[in-house]
């Protein structure tokens, strides 16, 4: 499929190569193998060089994702830099390291001093974390958007990552406090917030539509769970055992799970086929629920058998290289190496676990994030293209940190993204 | 430049985007003297573009799309098969990764540097040292009141089924006799509450607001009543020092700490919690050895026998078979040293003392679970 209309014209100079007739199709042509090789060489240099490792890797296969989808002919290209992300990572520790432990402890002393310690108080430093969590976020998609490009003109977005952590904070403290009810809502504004900031060239993204349909596929998981909720506090009020109506119960919760799925299929669908470029330029997004979940259920099979058959060859050769087992433990046990004793046991610990861990990662590339990626442009169609051919090149966000903050705190959108 | 001629007469069509809008405009592209030439269609050339700078921003396969150098916004899409093939071959470097400014490095072992230092300064000085700060300011009424909760809630931590803590009888009217005389001197900032746990461990443990947990099985074992009273001057002075709430607060203060080094890729999991383990021994076995040298000091002022407590200390090592198998991961020290340190501060030696306990008072408090 990476064959346009001009390459099935004949290969003379004086034939024009027609436009293509709207809508243009994402092609992703990626290679399943070559990014399995990618993603199992970088993760084990990650490993052996204690996580430093991990700039090059997240740079390396964002370089191939990008580089794999298609838009009439022109790949996205992603331009970040390891070195700068490593740069932005130092600097974030640094400034993390003493807000982290000056916020923790000032939060530790105030549930020990006026919360006498209970279970609430003790959790408090977990918010010191959490709007610098979303600030971090916001900063890191900023960096990925200002390192996109498509032929040459920078995506980008606005500033505005402290006008998204307060603004986060408000709808999940709705969501938390209306028991999930209002999660539609906090979806819905936080991507509104952030696609009305975010630009190709010099156009605009906007998100249209409202908050409704998604609320109306949210209740389907929703009502059964507050249902279940309700019923089980009612039974734990009066103090009774559950009649027989509890065998329902995990049919309910898959329920639940499978709508909880669907839901984020739903809103992915949803909330991208409602954005809009530069006001023309539209998207229409069809991927299938149960195509996500065949990925997921497939996925999960190879990377589970892959991943125990990694662990079961490395325990082999981890015993062949100790030889004889029980010699070994003998002399630990009379105390002749009783200092080796724990070294020994993590050695052998990091000799399965290590392997098994860049297997695991490697795998959950070329069969999660691969297919998943290549199901979702498979299905989105973008009319109007030639109108974002308006956009003109922006200047270059210079976004010293990359994204070092939230690799710092963990909240990295979405592995290698 | 033999390939190259090889592909004289090759012209293919090009989309070519300026870098200044997302516009394509259709060009014819040929090979020039070591060059690519990009022309319009009325034979207008834009641009002349080195063959040594071209880079392929593609994935590799099918159609180019090329730069003429790593910092330029101009791209060239190519999807001709025969000129991608000619170009692949006259062009060798086409994959080659973007190159990396020299200082960079420089700044990024500065910052490396800082951060290193930045979170050794806050795990080593900075978090202990505010929190024996904060933990003195801690009212005696919140600690109380939190060390009450969490009586409740260890106790059920050990003990199977629900937890019994042994009290009254003669045997509590010897332990509060006990715990009065080693309290006149200690100098606790709040009053001592000690209990026994009606549990078999060989255990005691201090818990915020001068909570003193012994078990059982410590009673049992210890061989005199001057044993008993070690460990429970031991654990006076994990009162005396606030220890329970200063290594909450330590353990608050460098907590994430290492995470935030390692970072989060799936493999520091086990070597972030290893390391914390460590750490947090680190400031428990600082912590114990201290509450040893308070425990001699306190045997000392009373007149009493260290000897008995390096002894219990050399009997748990007995029980325990050698050396501990995670030594430096355990939290309280090797017995061995802690026996030989303990006995080195003994005053009394082979002396006559007046005991902690008469005879039948030991025996009462060691029956206390009865």
């Amino acid at each position: 499929m990476r064959g346009n209309i001009e390459s099935s014209l004949p290969p003379t100079p004086w034939s024009a190569p027609r436009r293509p007739a709207a809508p243009t199709p994402v092609v992703y042509d990626g290679s399943r193998g070559r990014l399995f090789g990618l993603a199992l060489g970088r993760m084990a240099l990650t490993i052996l060089t204690f996580g430093i490792g991990r700039f090059w890797m997240t740079t390396r296969l964002r370089r191939h994702y990008w580089a794999s989808i298609r838009i009439d002919g022109s790949p996205l290209e992603y331009t970040g830099r390891a070195i700068e992300k490593l740069i932005g990572f130092l600097v974030a520790v640094v400034i993390l390291a003493v807000y982290l432990s000056l916020a923790n402890l000032a939060l530790t002393f105030a549930g020990l001093a006026w919360l006498e310690g209970n279970v609430i108080g003790l959790q408090l430093p977990l918010l010191a974390l959490l709007p610098a969590l979303f600030w971090a976020r916001y900063r890191a998609r900023r960096y990925i958007l200002a390192r996109t490009r498509w032929r040459g003109v920078r995506f980008g977005l606005a500033p505005g990552a402290w006008g998204y952590a307060w603004r986060a904070m408000a709808w999940w403290g709705a969501a938390v406090a209306s028991l999930g009810l209002l999660y539609p809502l906090t979806q819905h504004r936080l991507a509104r917030y952030t696609t009305a900031r975010s630009y190709f060239g010099d156009l605009r993204f906007a998100q249209e539509g409202g908050a409704g349909p998604l609320m109306r596929s949210w209740l389907w998981v929703w009502l059964p769970a507050a249902g279940l909720g309700a019923l089980g506090a009612l039974y734990a009020a009066r103090g009774e055992e559950p009649g027989p109506e509890a065998a329902l119960a995990p049919v309910v919760l898959l329920f639940i799970a499978i709508g909880f799925v669907r839901h984020q299929v739903f809103s992915f669908r949803h909330l991208n086929s409602l954005k809009t470029l530069g006001g023309k330029t539209r998207f229409s997004v069809a991927l299938g629920f149960w195509r996500v979940v065949g990925i997921y259920v497939s996925g999960a099979l190879v990377i589970g058998l892959g991943v125990a058959a990694t662990a079961a060859v490395s325990s082999l050769v981890a015993a062949a290289l100790i030889g004889d087992p029980a010699a070994l433990f003998s002399a630990l046990a009379e105390g002749r190496a009783p200092d080796l004793t724990g070294l020994l046991a993590l050695a052998l610990l990091a000799a399965v676990y290590l392997p098994a861990v860049a297997v695991w990662s490697a795998l959950g590339h070329a069969f999660l994030t691969h297919p998943l990626l290549k199901a979702a442009c498979a299905g989105i169609m973008i009319h109007d293209l030639e109108a974002a051919e308006r956009a003109r090149q922006r200047a270059h966000d210079e976004q010293a940190e990359a994204g070092g903050f939230a690799d710092a705190l963990g909240a990295d959108i979405g592995g290698a993204f | 430049m033999t390939a190259l001629a090889q592909y004289d007469l090759l012209e293919a069509p090009g989309r070519y985007f300026d870098g200044r809008s997302a516009a394509p405009v259709e060009v014819i592209v040929k090979f020039g003297d070591a060059s690519l030439i990009l022309m319009r269609m009325d034979e207008t050339p834009i641009a002349h573009w080195s063959l040594s700078g071209l880079r392929d921003l593609g994935g590799g396969g099918g159609a180019l799309s090329l730069t003429p150098d790593d910092e330029s916004d101009e791209r060239l899409t190519i999807s001709d098969p025969d000129m991608a093939a000619a170009i692949r071959k006259v062009c060798p470097d086409l994959a080659a990764r973007p190159r990396t400014a020299r200082p960079r490095w420089r700044r990024a072992l500065l910052w490396g540097a800082a951060a290193l230092i930045s979170v050794w300064l806050i795990v080593f000085y900075l978090a202990p040292a505010l929190s024996d700060r904060l933990a003195a300011l801690i009212p005696p009424e919140a600690e109380a009141a939190m060390g009450e909760q969490m009586v409740d809630q260890f106790a059920a931590l050990f003990a199977s089924g629900p937890p019994r803590f042994c009290e009254g009888g003669a045997g509590g009217e010897a332990l509060a006799r006990m715990t009065a005389r080693l309290e006149r001197k200690a100098g606790a900032h709040l009053p001592l509450k000690v209990r026994v746990l009606d549990a078999p461990m060989v255990n005691a443990f201090a818990l915020p607001g001068g909570r003193i947990i012994l078990f059982r099985g410590l009673l049992r074992t210890a061989e005199s009543p001057e044993a008993a009273a070690g460990v429970l001057a031991h654990e006076i002075g994990h009162v005396v020092a606030r220890d329970p709430t200063r290594l909450a607060l330590r353990s608050a203060g460098s907590a994430g700490l290492i995470g935030l080094l390692l970072g989060d890729f799936t493999g520091a999991t086990a070597t972030v919690a290893l390391t914390e383990a460590l750490l947090r021994s680190g400031y428990q076995r600082e912590a114990e050895a201290a509450a040893d040298a308070f425990a001699t000091r306190l045997l000392a002022t009373e007149g009493l026998p260290a000897a008995p407590l390096a002894g219990f200390f050399l009997k748990l090592r007995e029980e325990a078979g050698g050396a501990g198998v995670f030594n430096h991961l355990s939290s309280h020290p090797d017995p061995a040293a802690r026996a030989a340190a303990v006995g080195a501060e003994d005053v009394v030696g082979d002396a006559p003392f007046e005991p902690i306990l008469s005879d039948q008072d030991w025996v009462a408090l060691r029956n206390i679970c009865r």
